[in-house]
């Protein structure tokens, strides 16, 4: 052979090796948001192949130049955008080193960094309880959500629990998460609490398993509140917001605890105006389980109210955000019940109303994140299936056998929530004001 | 006496029809394990199955039918680690302590780095009465884990202390260790300003109280405390000092924190100690 054919096919082959399309690596999960503070934002996705992990981003898609990698070869791609101005959107594309870029640089792809701590200004919040059945249920909840939002999408979500049916398995969080909320996890972070059916195949002793794996969270204050030391619960401020996560499942709920000191300190940190606790088992459910049962959930219900709700009510909590009952169940303006539905006594029901301001009026606080002014508590584990029960709880105001999730409007000292059903119907609303 | 006859006839038909049938969970799971029976009636031997079913019935209290799974998958499969440490956890959410043990030491002789078993011998040991023999669990749990979290150095500096309550600075010296890997963690910061407080080094005390404080917003409480270090040391006019550091933090805070119950409380309280405890001479510490 000439030296002549040896160059061509040589080329050939070097053209051939280095075409993007042969080492294509494809995007098979993501992009999703995760630990967001006012200045960083982590970015991730996971690829069918190893590669180095690239995020471009910009405060335009045109502008979006600015580039960031993670170092090595992975497909589980995790990599924080720094140097961020609060409140500001920015256009975003992830990619890899071979095929450069596997999302498009579009306004779907773009996400809005949180304000700064304590700035008061209007927040949505959207919140999921129960959901990962992969069920058209699922999926109508969601559309919902979606339909009723497009101009006004959420800030960020909570997942309450039971994210992926029936272990939460990555195959399970592939099919109830990722393929059915792509759209808002490459728009707004997500923060998850752990269910039982995750904690199948994820354990908060030892930080792993898919839960873990698929989850950043932050464990040093990052996000704001107090560092925790540990995924398993956490706290974080959004605008005059501050978020508490607990682990209802898979962590100590002694009232001596590390999770109990941790809350303790954290809460009596806070400055912000709202505080909102969520984690997986209600405190009072007469649904698909009952929190007057002791061997239900193994106890866990009764341990997280007897234990966790008296350093939440000191703490000024204002809203607390369950799922575990595959139903809707929203308490009186309550204080103070942490027993058995039998010991409910009317001192402990703040007001009696419905919170509504066309029929009884709101629900009305002092500011300041005082103690025990009164809480509402939910249990919204109905975002993937309606499971029923008695519904009879004395503790709650109105329970629904239902599908639907949880909108929170808040702006200012004004919190407006709403449980929105699977085609649009408006199930349940009512407001809290602060003075 | 015919019809009586039939009825407990039928009394015990329904029992027996109710003895095959899985015990009864909740919602989803109940599905779950319905079809789990279903699938191990057809593969009686599958220890995946038990282990998943079993697992379903642990989670949902119902121990004696988890302790069946579990030693059905175990008999079906000697080897299926998994099975006996369930079985494990079982027993000990049973009391039957000496039988968790055992099937612990087993898991772990497999498994030296099963970081769930060894989490359990720990807390089994202390059950039993023997903290002596779970500080080195914690220790090796420590060493093991990539993450540990900050209820093992906790339960760690507790069981030291349970089994020698002269052991403070060893224990102190634990929670610095968790600290250094997990960071400021309020926690472990708040069990080590115990333990300063115990051995009586009010300094270092102090300046845990002050590491706390550095990066909160409202510094009232932390500053209180300051004060009732130093008054419990005797050092009454340095805590008069902090007891009006306290009232000025209070003053500071926004109007809408600073007329909440809580802080109103909380002057009320500072206000009292100052009162009671005039500015003079130092006194002699209250231990």
């Amino acid at each position: 052979m000439s030296n002549r054919w040896t160059f061509w096919l040589a080329a050939l082959w070097l053209g051939v090796m280095a075409s993007p399309g042969l080492h294509a690596q494809k995007l098979v999960r993501g992009p999703y948001l995760q630990l967001p503070t006012q200045n960083s934002m982590v970015v991730r996705w996971r690829t069918d192949k190893e590669a180095k992990g690239y995020v471009r981003w910009g405060l335009s898609p045109e502008s979006a130049t600015n580039r960031v990698s993670h170092s090595g070869s992975l497909t589980e791609h995790v990599v924080q955008i720094r140097g961020l101005q609060p409140n500001t959107r920015y256009y975003y594309a992830v990619g890899t080193e071979t095929n450069r870029w596997i999302t498009p640089v579009e306004p779907d792809y773009s996400f809005i960094t949180p304000p700064k701590p304590g700035t008061s200004q209007p927040v949505r919040v959207w919140a999921i309880g129960d959901p990962g059945t992969a069920s058209t249920n699922q999926a109508n909840v969601r559309n919902t959500f979606y339909e009723l939002h497009r101009q006004r999408p959420a800030d960020l979500w909570l997942m309450l629990g039971d994210n992926a049916y029936s272990s939460g398995t990555d195959a399970q969080y592939q099919r109830a998460v990722f393929s059915v909320y792509s759209s808002i996890l490459r728009q707004s972070p997500v923060w998850p609490t752990l269910g039982n059916h995750d904690a199948y195949h994820a354990d908060s002793p030892t930080l792993s398993g898919p839960y873990y794996d698929i989850f950043t969270l932050p464990t040093l204050g990052q996000c704001g509140g107090l560092a925790s030391g540990t995924e398993a619960y956490y706290s974080f401020d959004f605008a005059n917001i501050h978020f508490v996560c607990l682990d209802s499942e898979d962590t100590e709920r002694n009232r001596d605890g590390a999770m109990a000191a941790w809350l303790r300190a954290d809460l009596a940190a806070n400055t912000r105006d709202w505080v909102i606790a969520f984690f997986h088992h209600p405190p009072y459910t007469k649904g698909s389980h009952d929190s007057d049962k002791l061997s239900d959930s193994a106890g866990r219900m009764a341990e997280m109210r007897e234990n966790f709700l008296p350093i939440l009510e000191s703490g000024g909590v204002d809203l607390v955000l369950t799922g575990h009952s595959h139903s809707y169940e929203r308490s009186y303006l309550l204080n103070g019940h942490y027993g058995l539905s039998s010991t409910l006594q009317p001192s402990m029901i703040l007001n009696a109303g419905s919170g509504r301001l066309d029929l009884d009026g709101s629900f009305r606080k002092d500011g300041g994140n005082a103690p025990h002014q009164g809480a509402i508590y939910i249990c919204a584990g109905s975002s993937g299936q309606a499971s029923g029960g008695r519904l009879n709880h004395p503790a709650n105001w109105l329970s629904l056998n239902k599908l639907g999730s949880l909108v929170l409007d808040i702006d200012g000292l004004r919190a407006d929530i709403r449980f929105m059903g699977d085609h649009g119907q408006l199930r349940d609303y009512f407001t809290i004001e602060k003075r | 006496m015919r019809l009586s006859r039939t009825f407990w006839l039928a009394t015990l038909a329904c029992l027996l029809a109710r003895v095959g049938q899985p015990a009864q969970a909740h919602g989803p799971d109940h599905e779950v394990i319905v079809a789990l029976t279903a699938e191990i009636a057809r593969n009686p031997g599958d220890p995946e199955r038990l282990l998943h079913r079993g697992e379903r019935y642990r989670s949902h209290g119902d121990l004696a039918s988890a302790r069946l799974d579990f030693q059905a998958a175990l008999s079906n499969n000697p080897a299926c680690h998994p099975a006996r440490l369930r079985l494990a956890l079982v027993a000990r959410d049973q009391e039957k302590l000496p039988e968790s043990l055992q099937l612990l030491d087993q898991t772990l002789a497999a498994q030296p780095t099963n970081l769930l078993a060894r989490v359990a011998r720990a807390d089994v040991l202390i059950r039993s009465g023997r903290p002596g023999e779970a500080i080195p669990e914690y220790d090796r749990i420590i060493a093991d884990s990539p993450q540990p979290r900050p209820d093992v150095f906790l339960s760690r500096s507790r069981t030291l202390l349970a089994h020698d309550t002269n052991a403070w600075a060893r224990a102190l010296e634990g929670v610095e260790d968790g600290i250094r890997r997990l960071g400021p963690v309020p926690s472990l910061q708040l069990h080590a300003l115990e333990l300063e407080e115990r051995g009586g080094r009010v300094d270092a005390a102090l300046a845990r109280i002050d590491a706390i404080m550095a990066g909160m917003d409202r510094r009232e409480r932390w500053l209180a405390r300051r004060g009732d270090v130093l008054l419990a040391a005797g050092r009454t006019r340095d805590a008069r000092t902090e007891y009006q550091r306290s009232l000025a933090a209070l003053d500071r805070l926004p109007e809408r924190l600073r007329r909440t119950i809580a802080s109103e409380e909380l002057r009320q309280e500072l206000e009292a100690k100052l009162a009671v405890n005039p500015s003079g001479n130092q006194t002699s510490p209250s231990r």
